[in-house]
């Protein structure tokens, strides 16, 4: 069932193959942040859900944001962009920065590979854009304390005002980026490859949405870092920054303690919250850490995962002659993609904004649990 | 399988596939070697009065005779059947193995939906030096029929040469760039 027109909702989906946050503003006016593929269908998982609910996306999403091009969080992003006909998109300054767009060009205009990439979602994307070819078209950009969507009370379905915020990227961040772009930009005579995304995730877009009283503070893959001007530490000592606290915090990074700022929990989140977050696993990198939930519970007991973290092994039918061929040579293959869940917290409407219910998928878990098998 | 049965396969696979084993390499060679120089030398006697006497004559039957009789045997062409076969890229390198995302070719598969840790020690040492983050590869496995007729599975990893950026390319890319931007300005 969908929200009510008086009732706000946000929803994470992810591992699949990628992370994504939903939001119903409210009055079917919907915000989508990133996107990840549900590993039963194979869809963006937004639109899945759409689906699901009889929402038609073309209509009711009003505002899509990429947060930052690595391939955890955009898988799918095209088919979104091209589905929601009337909603603007935004992104960082930096991904239309001329230096980013001619690497882009570089690594997808001739693909060396069947594989795509963030960066192919993200040439995909321009290329929807560019088609479209009008002004209300254009990327909207997204920095430090931006307003960048607004919807006012009388259409909003509570009768409060919307407004969504970029807090990210600020504009060391931004200088940052294209300074860590260098060493991705391929070299001549270089051999074709296809990008790597390594590197701290300097870019992302963090995004605040305030409706009332209501707030929704939405991490991305922000990191915390020592260097001046960048990560938690300059959004949180912000003086421009919408002021009021979040009641539901998509933790940033998995959970990674490489996101973790203690002020962020004091200064712009409840006390009691609700913590949103979908694990990570590549390679024999696995976030969140068992410490990292240790950490994480003792800020709020009313913290979710969207699947357990588990190391599964491929299930993929073969033929024998394959399975003792892999047996030999690699021991084992395992699935990345995690069976995909969500996390749906939708609040009791305009008489009660501040009343959550939350709701899981059968994959889905407490963060507590996130480890169990 | 044995890692130098599938450190064969590299090699093979990186000499462009003309040969199928070690063994069949050198035969075919030592095969081809022997049969023109006896041609040769049995032409040289046909076709050409010699300059000396009988002596000599029988002394070059006699090196001729020295070269063993290789019967022809009928070409049968080497093939590889694949079973399985996935398109990778390398996402860690460790000291021993390397981690690498795959995606199903054979099923068709659209993203990668799988990953395993590859031993650096099955890789020729030309893969060696292609193996970096990022580095992309073929892995295929199925049954490999020799030219003398037996049959093995196989293993093959084989990364993938590919083209060099060039600067006309690169200059290129800066060029579209430059519109593409002003495109998504709205100019």
């Amino acid at each position: 069932m969908p929200p009510n027109p008086d009732q706000i909702e946000i929803t994470l989906f992810g591992p699949g193959y990628g992370e994504s946050v939903v939001v119903h503003l409210g009055n079917n006016h919907w915000v989508i942040i990133d996107s990840c593929i549900d590993s039963e269908t194979q869809q963006p998982a937004p639109l899945t859900y759409f689906q699901r609910i009889g929402i038609k996306p073309e209509e009711a999403v009003r505002l899509i944001i990429a947060t930052h091009w690595h391939d955890d969080h955009i898988r799918g992003l095209s088919r979104i962009v091209t589905e929601c006909k009337s909603a603007r998109f935004c992104c960082s300054a930096a991904l239309t920065h001329e230096e980013f767009l001619a690497t882009l060009l570089d690594y997808e205009a001739k693909p060396a590979m069947v594989l795509t990439s963030g960066l192919r979602e993200i040439f995909e994307v321009y290329r929807e854009l560019e088609a479209r070819s009008k002004p209300g078209c254009t990327p909207i950009h997204a920095f430090s304390n931006r307003n960048v969507f607004f919807l006012r009370s009388e259409e909003s379905g509570h009768g409060f005002e919307c407004r969504v915020w970029t807090l990210s990227p600020s504009d060391s961040q931004y200088q940052k980026f294209l300074y860590e772009l260098t060493k991705l930009m391929p070299r001549v005579k270089e051999t074709k490859k296809r990008a790597t995304t390594q590197g701290p995730n300097n870019v992302s877009v963090v995004t605040w949405i305030s409706i009332g009283n209501i707030a929704l503070l939405l991490g991305a893959d922000l990191e915390e870092t020592e260097e001046e001007g960048l990560g938690w530490s300059v959004i949180v000592t912000s003086a421009e920054r919408p002021r009021g606290k979040a009641s539901i915090f998509k933790i940033p990074h998995h959970g990674s303690i490489t996101a973790h700022n203690d002020m962020v929990w004091q200064e712009m989140v409840t006390t009691p919250s609700y913590a949103i977050l979908s694990p990570y696993s590549r390679g024999t990198k696995r976030l969140p850490s068992p410490e990292d939930v240790q950490r994480l519970t003792s800020y709020t007991e009313h913290a979710y995962a969207t699947s357990k973290l588990k190391v599964s092994t491929s299930k993929k039918e073969r033929p024998t002659a394959v399975i003792k061929t892999i047996r030999e040579t690699v021991g084992k293959i395992r699935t990345v993609q995690q069976s995909s869940g969500w996390v749906k917290l939708r609040n009791a409407g305009r008489q009660k904004p501040d009343t959550w219910f939350v709701e899981l998928s059968r994959n889905a878990c407490h963060l507590n649990h996130v480890h169990s098998a | 399988m044995t890692s130098e049965t599938s450190l064969a396969a590299n090699m093979i696979q990186d000499t462009g596939g003309i040969s199928d084993t070690y063994g069949d390499f050198i035969y075919d060679t030592a095969q081809r070697y022997l049969s023109a120089k006896r041609r040769h030398q049995i032409d040289l006697l046909r076709n050409q009065p010699h300059p000396f006497n009988d002596t000599v004559k029988r002394q070059d039957i006699d090196i001729i005779s020295m070269f063993p009789s290789v019967p022809r045997i009928e070409s049968i062409k080497a093939t590889f059947a694949p079973l399985q076969e996935w398109e990778g890229y390398v996402v860690e390198i460790g000291d021993e193995t390397f981690v690498a995302r795959l995606i199903d070719l054979t099923s068709e598969a659209k993203q990668e939906e799988e990953e395993a840790d590859f031993p650096i020690s099955e890789l020729s040492e030309t893969d060696k030096q292609r193996l970096r983050p990022g580095a992309i590869f073929r892995w295929a496995i199925g049954y490999r029929k020799t030219r003398s007729g037996s049959k093995e599975r196989v293993s093959s990893i084989v990364f993938r040469r590919l083209p060099a950026w060039t600067d006309r390319e690169l200059k290129e890319n800066r060029r579209k760039a430059k519109l593409l931007a002003a495109a998504l300005q709205g100019e």
